[in-house]
């Protein structure tokens, strides 16, 4: 059940209880502290996917793999802390009943229906912007957000 | 005026005849922020552009004498950071003429949602505390050059 899972995995970073409303940080400080690294086990899933959807949807990694890294990240942690992969190039006034409906989950309705994604992980080969590779490793998304 | 939209991105293509990608190589290497030690874990402000906040929102931008370009982006959103390369150039080359932030959307909420931000990155031009012009998506270079001349000349 997704809301158990977003509760559960809120859980970790603000320690409510499952009565509780959804998590109000109380100060700007406190989202930022949220803002952790995503575990390597969602950091590997997310890639996994990406290289598989990449390849059954004909469609291509960015040509700078900085962002394709950045995305993944994302997805990985908006899978550890809400339980799906909610894309992270939106903004949701809340993210948790975002997550729960399911349109910006990865891959999202736009992408699934005309192959658009506008957070650059998928790329049609006529876009600018499309790269040559549909694989990435975990060394490779290491390496390119090592310094943020 | 509203820009296209988001999806439009691969339908800017046939107006350009150029690969554009390259402008969005880094420079250097993306530079780590400082932080205050307490504050280990930053996101993606991978730019040299100022931040600004709810709370310093109309001092810095609608308060602003000069024309003011702000980049919406969230935390773990890749584009963004294209983005914040292009800004940084901007910055620099209209030096005096023109202010460059940038907003998180995660934790300035209230911003994003006083100027309806959904998708992200989004950069919003502003001159005399009025928005004039808004991006939204990833764009090459020039697509925001152009924006801000229309800015400066209106």
């Amino acid at each position: 059940m997704k809301a158990l899972q977003a509760s559960t995995s809120y859980s970790i970073g603000f320690g409510i209880s499952r009565a509780a409303p959804p998590p109000r940080p109380s100060g700007r400080r406190h989202v930022i502290l949220a803002q952790v690294e995503p575990s390597e086990k969602s950091v590997e899933i997310m890639r996994k996917f990406s290289e598989q959807y990449a390849r059954k949807s004909s469609t291509y990694f960015c040509v700078d793999k900085g962002v394709t890294s950045v995305v993944i990240k994302g997805l990985a942690e908006h899978k550890d802390t809400l339980g799906a992969p909610l894309c992270p190039c939106r903004h949701y006034d809340d993210k948790a009943a975002e997550a729960q409906q399911g349109f910006w989950n990865c891959p999202c309705v736009p992408m699934r229906e005309r192959k658009e994604c506008h957070c650059m992980l998928f790329l049609t080969p006529d876009n600018d912007f499309a790269g040559q590779e549909q694989a990435i490793t975990l060394e490779e998304i290491k390496e390119t957000t090592a310094n943020m | 005026m509203e820009r296209n939209n988001i999806h439009s991105l691969a339908g800017q293509k046939a107006r350009l005849n150029h690969r554009i990608g390259l402008s969005f190589w880094p420079k250097t290497d993306f530079r780590a922020r400082k932080a205050p030690s307490t504050l280990r874990v930053v996101c993606l402000r991978d730019t040299t552009a100022a931040a600004v906040t709810g709370k310093s929102w109309e001092k810095l931008v609608l308060n602003s004498d000069t024309p003011v370009l702000v980049g919406f982006y969230a935390s773990w959103c890749g584009p963004c950071r294209m983005v914040h390369r292009v800004i940084d150039e901007i910055a620099t080359d209209y030096a005096g003429r023109l202010k460059c932030f940038v907003l998180n959307a995660d934790s300035d909420m209230q911003v994003a949602e006083n100027y309806d931000i959904k998708a992200v990155p989004v950069v919003l031009l502003f001159k005399k505390g009025v928005k004039l012009e808004s991006v939204i998506g990833t764009m090459p270079k020039e697509f925001y050059i152009a924006a801000i001349e229309r800015v400066l000349a209106s």
